[in-house]
């Protein structure tokens, strides 16, 4: 064997070793052992916006030592959240509680094993006073969403969720002469002014009411939950709760119909903006209406807190006021009610009253010590509000100040989870937010309108299977009709096609879903 | 002594028959053994890191959790194929995929090659770099901002060519979500976003076109456009043949982002693709089986395509692939 072929040969064997290699080395995966000597090691999963913690801070310190256990946090990347969880639960890696607010994955993880049961028994005897409270906020869906197969899989934490308010352009009123409208038909006097009046006095006949942001409030006048969310769209995954306890598509009824004709006859008068279909928000951050900064529409909808931060109209301004501000220095908002309908009925769209949801792992369940240090921690967060405060907002002084406007954080977001806090709070609930921030219910509940509540439906198969092809055929008709694309009686062959298309199929299985975990919880 | 030489010079003439009749496989592997042993992690690369993920398309034919593994998830057959080709809108969204995918071919796909032309034609080294930068710097802007700029741009109210349209006295249009000009925005972006970008491949074939070529059409009387047409032109044929075979691999695999940033309701019936239709499917999320089974029924199109067009080009040309 000469030199040359040496070598070759001691290379070949070096790569060959290196990709054996590359593939047999396996990260161990961190494993809280039963050791009664040391504490547990306690892994949270925050709801996105994940980051690792800082193993000497105060708060952390506080927190092991409270509930004796050794506190570690999960990062994922809020962007690819999904595949990162899945990615590292295929790997066989779980943390230990998990706060998801994406109803959408809590089916995959409980039948993925992933999510430990956790009976109501045990809640009650472990929590007893989480139990207690949150029953005075439950509307009798609270324990419905967590419902699996007859049995509970997590607790649901009643959030201070408020509906969208209607803000209008208070000089474009003033230049066309009229009030804050509040029904449907005064909405629609006052909209059209803004389209025939030149309400922002250039001469030109370029300005329109509203846009897609809007759509909801009109779908409330109606009695209905119609939602078009955040992208342009509309949202039709999401299910209606009625007044009877039954869910049920808001798409195919009569009533929907109803509030077509209104924002079709709308689109032809100019009220709606012909680039509803493009969205009212250019780019940037979701909740700005651009169109409505930039003065081509007089009327738009948003969360109370993207306009007003505090506790008063005076208070500090939201991010979208900030915005629109700063474009129109001398510009003026007001809010209104949302429109009554023909019916005395109104209301704009609210997010879900139940909308955080924690579970344990199979891992937690694994050490009995971690089960009752997170029963503990809840049971604090929800009696003990000075601790519920320094898990929420840090230290006063240090993290945060109060003001007369509530509280201000004086560090960001991410310095804040670095030191452990935001981790193992339950959010702004309402008994939480009810004793620190009173002043701020108030006022939002009296800048929002009445609202509809979304209802988490549940993902039965026949919901997984067809919702898409729903969806696909809503939206493809709703902005048929509405833009004129389609005659208005096009409905009629809409509900038909949506009927034969899993629709009502769906709708059954949701219901008889619906109604067996009601059952289920009686028990 | 010359005896003994031609003896021997005799018997390796026949050994060396005998081995060029019969070169078994052993003995050539062990001939040769230098060369195989460095094949070696070649083909261990392949092995491990593309023919042993393919374990993994068994999930198309599962109800796969992760948790579970491959080894614990219920086998289901072809359920996820079938509720790919039996749902209403498959047709539709295969069609618009095709029908895309079909103009980009035809438009975006020799674009590249006559910029590369006139690139090639301009004498200014200077100027002709900075044509050529221009040009590339769309490909590193992404999507979701070529989006952006393209929807303000065509807006009916703020965009400036709408603005043209109005003092030319036209009405305006409003591009983004009328059904007939939608396949010509996403057309015409992608031709600014790559054209620039895809000139780069054909601008390194055609410097490497021998100048004597030229040289000596030149001394033949050749104008401009006669060399393009007959030097140019014919050296670039090899690596055209390639690129379009390549190209007809990805007919199927749409561009997502440009789709999905691009596309509203009102432009379903002529833009959803079968990209952003499983996107929208996802909308259940973590739906790694019934992605692995469209992944699968994509890519196996995609290489009969491959084939098909090889075959074709090895038929009517000498640059197939293989």
């Amino acid at each position: 064997m000469n030199k040359t072929k040496f070598l070759s040969v001691i290379l070949a064997t070096m790569l060959l070793l290196s990709t054996v290699t590359g593939c047999g080395s396996k990260t161990n995966t961190t494993n809280g052992t039963v050791n009664n000597e040391t504490p547990p090691i306690m892994e949270f999963l925050p709801n996105a916006n994940a980051i690792y913690i800082d193993d000497d801070a105060e708060i952390v310190k506080m927190i092991e030592q409270r509930f004796n256990i050794d506190l570690k946090s999960w990062q994922l990347d809020p962007k690819k959240y999904n595949e990162q969880l899945a990615a590292r639960m295929a790997g066989g890696e779980m943390p230990d509680v998990v706060t998801l607010s994406d109803m959408s994955l809590i089916a995959q993880l409980i039948e993925g094993g992933m999510i430990h049961e956790m009976p109501l028994d045990l809640i009650k005897e472990k929590a007893p006073n989480y139990y207690r409270i949150t029953q005075e906020y439950d509307d009798g869906s609270m324990w419905t969403q967590l419902m699996f197969d007859g049995k509970n899989y997590g607790m649901p934490h009643p959030m201070a969720t408020y509906p969208m308010a209607m803000y209008w352009n208070k000089k474009w009123l003033d230049a066309v002469g009229k009030e804050v409208p509040t029904t449907l038909e005064e909405y629609e006097d006052v909209l059209t002014a803004f389209v025939e009046n030149d309400p922002d006095g250039n001469g030109k006949r370029d300005t329109a009411g509203m846009a897609e942001r809007s759509f909801a409030a009109v779908f409330g006048a109606f009695g209905l939950r119609c939602v078009t969310g955040a992208k342009t769209g509309f949202k039709v995954e999401e299910m209606q709760l009625g007044e009877d306890n039954i869910p049920f598509f808001p798409w195919t009824r009569p009533e929907a119909k109803q509030a077509l004709e209104v924002l079709r006859r709308w689109y032809q008068k100019g009220i709606l903006d012909k680039e509803f279909i493009t969205g009212e928000n250019h780019g940037g951050y979701t909740w700005l209406s651009h169109a409505f900064m930039n003065g081509r529409i007089g009327l738009t909808s948003a969360q109370v807190n993207h306009y007003y931060a505090g506790n008063s109209v005076n208070g500090p301004q939201g991010v979208c006021a900030k915005e629109f501000y700063a474009l129109n220095p001398d510009g003026e908002i007001v809010t209104g009610p949302a429109p009554i309908g023909p019916n005395g009925k109104s209301g704009t769209e609210a997010w879900a009253k139940y909308g955080k949801l924690t579970f344990l792992t199979s891992k937690a369940f694994e050490d009995p010590r971690k089960v009752d240090a997170y029963f503990e921690m809840v049971e604090a967060y929800y009696t003990d509000i000075e601790y519920a405060k320094m898990v929420r907002m840090g230290i006063e002084g240090k993290h945060y100040e109060k003001t007369e406007d509530g509280y201000k954080a004086l560090v960001d977001a991410d310095t804040l989870r670095r030191e452990g806090i935001i981790l193992v709070d339950c959010d702004v609930t309402m008994p939480y937010t009810i004793t620190t921030e009173p002043k701020t219910i108030e006022f939002r509940n009296k800048i929002a309108p009445k609202g509809y509540f979304r209802f988490n439906t549940p993902a039965v198969p026949e919901y997984k299977e067809n919702i898409t092809t729903l969806d696909t055929i809503t939206e493809k008709a709703y902005t048929d009709i509405i833009t004129g694309v389609k005659p208005l009686d096009y409905f009629e062959t809409f509900v038909e096609e949506f009927n034969k298309a899993g629709g009502l199929e769906v709708e059954k299985a949701v219901q008889e879903e619906y109604a067996k975990r009601l059952e289920s919880i009686k028990k | 002594m010359i005896a003994q030489k031609q003896k021997t010079k005799s018997v390796k003439n026949q050994s060396k028959e005998i081995k060029k009749r019969k070169p078994g496989f052993f003995t050539n592997l062990y001939n040769y053994r230098d060369y195989y042993i460095m094949l070696i992690p070649g083909i261990l690369f392949f092995l491990i890191f593309s023919y042993g993920p393919m374990n993994g398309l068994i999930i198309a034919f599962q109800d796969y959790y992760p948790l579970k593994g491959i080894t614990g998830s219920n086998f289901v057959g072809l359920k996820h194929f079938k509720a790919l080709f039996s749902n209403p809108f498959f047709i539709d969204v295969l069609k618009n995929t095709l029908i895309i995918s079909f103009y980009k071919l035809l438009i975006c796909f020799p674009a590249p090659i006559l910029l590369c032309i006139v690139l090639n034609e301009i004498k200014s080294p200077k100027f002709k770099k900075f044509t050529q930068s221009v040009s590339y710097l769309p490909h590193f802007v992404s999507w979701v901002i070529v989006s952006g700029i393209i929807i303000e741009f065509l807006s009916p109210s703020r965009g400036f060519i709408n603005i043209i349209r109005q003092y030319m006295g036209l009405e305006p249009i409003f591009f983004i979500a009328d059904p007939k000009y939608f396949r010509g925005v996403l057309v015409i972006s992608d031709l600014w976003k790559g054209i620039g970008w895809g000139s780069i491949v054909y601008l390194a074939a055609v410097t490497g076109i021998d100048p004597s070529l030229y040289e000596s059409a030149e001394i033949d009387g050749a104008g401009r456009i006669k060399k393009i047409i007959y030097i140019t032109l014919p050296s670039l044929i090899p690596i055209i043949t390639v690129m379009f075979i390549m190209e007809s691999g990805k007919v199927l695999n749409d561009s997502f982002q440009q789709v999905y940033n691009l596309l509203t309701p009102a432009t379903y019936e002529v833009g959803d693709v079968i990209s952003t239709f499983v996107y929208r499917m996802g909308i259940e999320k973590m739906q790694f089986s019934f992605s692995t089974a469209v992944g699968l029924f994509k890519n196996i199109i995609s290489f009969l395509l491959v084939m098909l067009t090889n075959y074709i080009a090895r038929k009517t040309s000498d640059y197939a692939l293989w």
